[in-house]
């Protein structure tokens, strides 16, 4: 059992998402940084669409009420377990009874925003529509359908048989598959269907200029700020279907990039498609801070999502082979 | 002598006009300050620092490859099973940690030296 000390708002429970029922108006969900979320699960043998806690904003503070080991990934935060330092993307063995305080930025090499509470044994919060994500529309999944709140009490499942040895961890993967566009972090992104109906100079632009993530920015969408993207004539679309990563351009001329609780349906025309491979990019940008587009084809969006399946393998074999050699190491003490 | 045994001295020492004792022995000194009777003891090990070495072989990494700081700086006290330093292996981390308390020497090894296994990383002096 974990309890909320904090009173932290948007912190929520997210698994991978809840797929297969957009038809019914129900987004995907699931963390904004899937990588961190899965890398998390495999250090700690969990089953990899186990859920964990996607922290935004910060300090925040809860307190373990038994012993267990758990892994923080996603963006690098300063992290105290009681008053002993944490190192992130690392395995952290918690007596019961302990606190764990989460503060606000670090010395970080890399600018991001979410972090990830991972436990041994998932956040064993019940299914709903195939996840524990939280739908914050609709009010359900995650922990009651919202985001937590003090006092509020967590479930931890049962952990697998695994040899979690503290102090393993992993590379990052922004530090691993690094990104950007002289010392921007990049996105790739893929022509959606009315890219043509934009002016050249504003396409022209769409690639070439910086786009700060504006503060009105969360789960749901990023709206972004910078020149402005003007279509060649009025265009007016019926409502379609849209998934996280279609870059839609209301009539305000500044994009919207629909993120993982993004509704299921809109009417704005869209210039782009941030590719899947990089959503956890995006989904760790920092409101505030600026990102670039990098056009890509099809055909280089497929490899992009290889690279990522690629990475996580390695993440398995290494994490796997780790064990033995740190399991050999105990034994031979 | 046992810390015990310093207090001891050191209550004594309140009793005089005695201003400072200083003890030295195989293992540490003490330094013992008397300021009108309010007493201060100060312990330095003396025992010689030992070598932490490799586990494996990897690269070391004096600080996570998130951080720009160092695990441990010069003379900063250290705790049994503290990491103090990384070896790299492909993406995979494995921790170096402190066998013992006592305070952080230096490093032996440079940060992201490649290294072999018993090569020695860095000099802890135990308490």
């Amino acid at each position: 059992m974990i309890e909320v000390l904090s009173s932290t708002a948007l912190a929520t429970v997210q698994d991978l998402g809840r797929f297969g029922a957009l038809g019914w108006g129900v987004s995907h969900s699931g963390a904004m940084d899937r990588l961190a979320l899965t890398a998390g699960n495999i250090l700690l043998g969990n089953d990899e669409n186990l859920a964990a806690i996607e922290i935004p904003i910060f300090p925040f503070r809860i307190r373990f009420h038994h012993s267990c080991d758990i892994v923080l990934t996603g963006a690098d935060h300063l992290a105290w377990l009681d008053d002993v330092a944490l190192w992130p993307w690392t395995i952290i063995h918690v007596q019961a009874g302990q606190a764990l305080t989460i503060e606000r930025g670090g010395p970080g090499r890399w600018q991001a925003s979410r972090v990830y509470l991972c436990v041994a044994g998932g956040i064993d919060v019940p299914l709903a529509l195939g996840s524990r994500s939280t739908q914050l529309r609709g009010q359900f999944g995650g922990h009651c359908g919202r985001t937590l709140q003090t006092g509020d009490r967590l479930p931890v499942g049962v952990p697998a048989d695994a040899f979690r040895p503290a102090g393993m961890g992993i590379v990052p993967p922004a530090l691993a598959m690094p990104l950007t566009v002289g010392d921007i972090p990049a996105i790739r992104v893929l022509r959606a269907a009315e890219y043509d109906a934009f002016t050249d100079q504003s396409c022209a632009d769409f690639w070439a200029q910086n786009w700060k993530i504006t503060s009105q920015s969360d789960r749901y969408g990023y709206r972004l700020a910078g020149p402005m993207i003007e279509p060649k004539y009025p265009l007016e679309l019926r409502s379609h279907g849209i998934v996280p990563g279609v870059i839609q351009v209301p009539h305000g001329g500044q994009p919207i990039i629909q993120m993982r609780d993004a509704q299921p349906s809109g009417g704005y025309p869209k210039i782009g498609t941030v590719i899947d491979a990089d959503l956890w990019r995006l989904g760790q940008a920092p409101i505030g801070s600026s990102v670039r587009f990098i056009e890509v084809t099809w055909a280089e969006a497929v490899t992009a999502l290889q690279d990522v399946a690629d990475w996580l393998e390695e993440v398995r074999r290494m994490v796997a082979l780790g064990r033995t050699v740190q399991k050999g190491a105990v034994d031979d003490q | 002598m046992t810390n015990d045994e310093v207090a001891l001295v050191a209550r004594w020492l309140a009793q005089t006009d005695i201003s400072v004792l200083e003890l030295s022995g195989p293992e540490c000194h003490w330094l013992v300050r008397n300021n009108g009777g309010t007493t201060t003891m100060t312990r330095t090990s003396t025992r010689p620092a030992l070598a932490v070495a490799s586990p494996h072989a990897g690269l070391f990494l004096t600080h996570h490859p998130l951080r720009n700081q160092a695990f441990v700086s010069p003379e900063s006290p250290v705790t049994q099973g503290q990491i103090v330093g990384l070896l790299q292996v492909g993406l995979l981390l494995l921790p170096v940690v402190a066998p013992h308390d006592g305070v952080f020497v230096n490093y032996l090894s440079a940060d992201q030296s490649l290294v072999g296994y018993a090569t020695p990383l860095l000099e802890i002096r135990p308490h």
